[in-house]
């Protein structure tokens, strides 16, 4: 995974003043917790300006034709997990709106961390906890007990 | 501090310490461990290109695992035919 294709997308995101939570292992990573990923997770608001502008970021990036198939109107309907794979990268972005009836874009606490220099929004710790603790999977099982022994989370 | 020993694996565990967030050492820490999986897993990396659209985290997780499963078992095919 180019670690330097996942920054420059953060900074153009941030440079098109993009609605955006990161979650998942980056987000863990930006925690302090490093782990190895194959993705990069952001949550983003489904409405057709903030979509318009995060596709603005992803074509500044790569120049893509696919980057037209994402949309307002899949991610706020039937579609709220939308996967990019962007060519000659090996690594995929998910753009989620939505995790079920528990997380939307909107409810979700944030805080601005640096990686790299580069100033990102990072879910809080605490919700990305509450998200990983309850879920089926080892791999997410694993990230909660590492939140919960580094930042005392309780249960 | 280059050389540190522990009397076993547990108490070499309990010395481990991560960087708080926001730590410069972080962003070095990521660029090792994302290479040294770019390296490891290239020419087996099978994430799929262009986008795609799930109704469900677990729909997109299934997608997901598929592929991992694909990797493993090339992997370990391509290891039984050496």
């Amino acid at each position: 995974m180019d670690f330097a294709k996942v920054l420059a997308l953060i900074a153009a995101m941030n440079r098109e003043v993009v609605e955006y939570i990161t979650f998942g292992a980056l987000a863990l990573t930006a925690h302090g917790i490093v782990r190895a990923t194959k993705d990069a997770d952001f949550f983003v608001k489904p409405t057709e300006d903030n979509i318009d502008r995060l596709k603005r970021a992803i074509r500044s990036v790569w120049d893509d034709p696919h980057v037209d198939e994402i949309s307002a109107a899949d991610l706020a309907g039937d579609y709220p997990s939308v996967q990019y794979g962007p060519p000659d990268e090996a690594f995929t972005i998910d753009f989620v709106s939505r995790l079920g009836t528990a997380y939307s874009y909107d409810e979700l606490p944030w805080e601005v961390i640096p990686i790299d220099g580069i100033p990102t929004r990072v879910v809080t710790a605490a919700t990305l906890y509450a998200m990983k603790r309850n879920t089926v999977r080892p791999k997410d099982r694993i990230d909660a007990e590492w939140l919960r022994e580094e930042f005392g989370f309780k249960d | 501090m280059p050389v540190r020993k522990f009397r076993s694996i547990e108490e070499m565990n309990e010395a481990w310490e991560w960087l708080p967030p926001g730590d410069p050492g972080i962003a070095r820490q990521i660029r090792y461990l994302w290479g040294m999986v770019g390296t490891t897993l290239g020419p087996y990396l099978n994430t799929p290109r262009g986008v795609h659209k799930f109704r469900s985290i677990e729909e997109k997780n299934a997608f997901d695992d598929y592929h991992e499963r694909e990797r493993i078992d090339r992997m370990r095919a391509e290891r039984v035919k050496k």
